[in-house]
């Protein structure tokens, strides 16, 4: 008897762990197909799969993903914001390799140092809006100080003979379908800023959009530059003044006390 | 990364910018530095140049066209491809196409797969920085290749 009740409890307890077993399989399983954690440092999305979560919206404006927030609104003028530096930033701008129309070969790698700020704008041949980028960038001023470089997709995509024809003087037109991937651009008229690294990117439609997207980009760097400086400049102090033994609480920081 | 056009093949390594152009048939030029290039220049570099950081490195090799008593593999152009390693002691700011404050300059002639070509290198920086800088133009240098004209 007892044999028989020893022989049943075993077999159901093998069952049990075989049913929780499942469970815990499942629960992982589930976890994950839902991801990490919001905030928990998963890793970055592929440039493939950002690509795929920015195409362009409805109205003609995008931003990256990341900035989302910070950059939803469309502005007057056709553009909606380049996204805000630091919410999404490359660690290094990719370089920009390709041909140009008349068959030259240019490789622009923006580590190097640099006279001014890059704007590549990304171009068709075909798309109505581009029009009147292609037009501009060779007869307006560009937009606060920058280089504008006219990057193009490659041969596979475009034909050199009708980029010749619209290749703005001054301005260098680069065919280069890898960097159109590497920088996941979703659709043009695209543009980056870029000084070293992107500092903003993002949609414009009309002339006016695009000076505005340059200007703000290049006040927000301003701003993180010296939002920076700020506890740089006072660990500079705190150094100094602890290496003439004067710390927190020091009597001389207070010369009002001493009086009274 | 490899920059090919116009029968020229130059490797560039990471932070140096670079282009193959060609402004008349059957001659082309070079420029490679590491810093970024102006994409609208002259042959011998004159905005590059002008544009360059304190310290920085500037390649150009310019193809000339035979003809007009210039023949390649003879006179200015006899010496058969470049001289390296480059020769610190052959930099001079005198030897400056376009002069600018903090730069030296270094210019070879030569032929390569019959094709007359100079080497104008322009350094920037002192002269604690030079054989660092020279070591990298040597590695840029060694991997151009030239082929015959077409």
């Amino acid at each position: 008897m007892i044999v028989a009740l020893v022989a049943v409890e075993t077999a159901l307890l093998v069952v049990l762990v075989v049913l929780v077993a499942g469970l815990l399989r499942s629960h992982a399983e589930l976890l994950r197909r839902v991801g990490p954690a919001e905030g928990g440092g998963g890793a970055e999305a592929p440039a493939g799969a950002r690509a795929a979560a920015d195409e362009p919206r409805p109205g003609g404006s995008a931003v990256r993903a990341g900035a989302r927030a910070a950059a939803d609104e469309p502005r007057p003028g056709g553009a909606a914001p380049l996204a805000a530096p630091g919410a999404f930033r490359e660690p290094r701008a990719a370089p920009v390799v390709g041909t140009t129309p008349t068959g030259d070969a240019v490789k622009l790698d923006f580590d190097g140092a640099a006279a001014q700020p890059t704007l590549l704008a990304f171009l068709s041949s075909g798309c109505g809006t581009c029009a009147r980028f292609w037009q501009a960038l060779g007869e307006r001023e560009p937009p606060a100080g920058v280089r504008p470089v006219i990057v193009t997709r490659g041969g596979d995509r475009e034909r050199p003979a009708r980029l010749r024809t619209l290749a703005p003087a001054g301005v260098p037109v680069v065919m280069s379908s890898p960097a159109w991937q590497d920088y996941a651009v979703p659709g043009a008229p695209y543009f980056l800023l870029i000084d070293g690294e992107v500092r903003g990117e993002g949609v414009a439609t009309t002339w006016e959009g695009l000076v505005s997207l340059v200007a703000d980009a290049i006040e927000d760097a301003r701003l993180i530059e010296r939002s920076a400086a700020g506890p740089r400049r006072a660990r500079r102090v705190d150094a100094t003044l602890a290496a003439h033994g004067i710390g927190p609480g020091h009597p001389s920081l207070y010369p009002g006390r001493q009086a009274r | 990364m490899i920059l090919a056009a116009h029968g020229m093949r130059i490797e560039l390594p990471g932070g140096w910018s670079g282009r193959l152009f060609s402004r008349s048939p059957h001659t082309a030029t070079l420029h490679a530095g590491d810093f970024q290039l102006p994409l609208d220049d002259g042959e011998f570099g004159d905005l590059s140049t002008s544009v360059m950081p304190g310290v920085g490195s500037f390649v150009a090799v310019t193809e000339y066209r035979p003809g007009a008593g210039l023949k390649p593999g003879a006179g200015l152009f006899a010496p058969r491809g470049l001289r390296l390693p480059l020769d610190p002691a052959e930099f001079a700011a005198n030897r400056l196409a376009h002069p600018h404050p903090g730069q030296a300059g270094t210019q070879q002639f030569f032929t390569s797969s019959g094709r007359p070509l100079c080497l104008y290198v322009v350094v920037a920086g002192p002269r604690t920085v030079r054989r660092r800088q020279l070591l990298a133009l040597d590695h840029v240098l060694g991997s151009l290749r030239i082929e015959p004209p077409a």
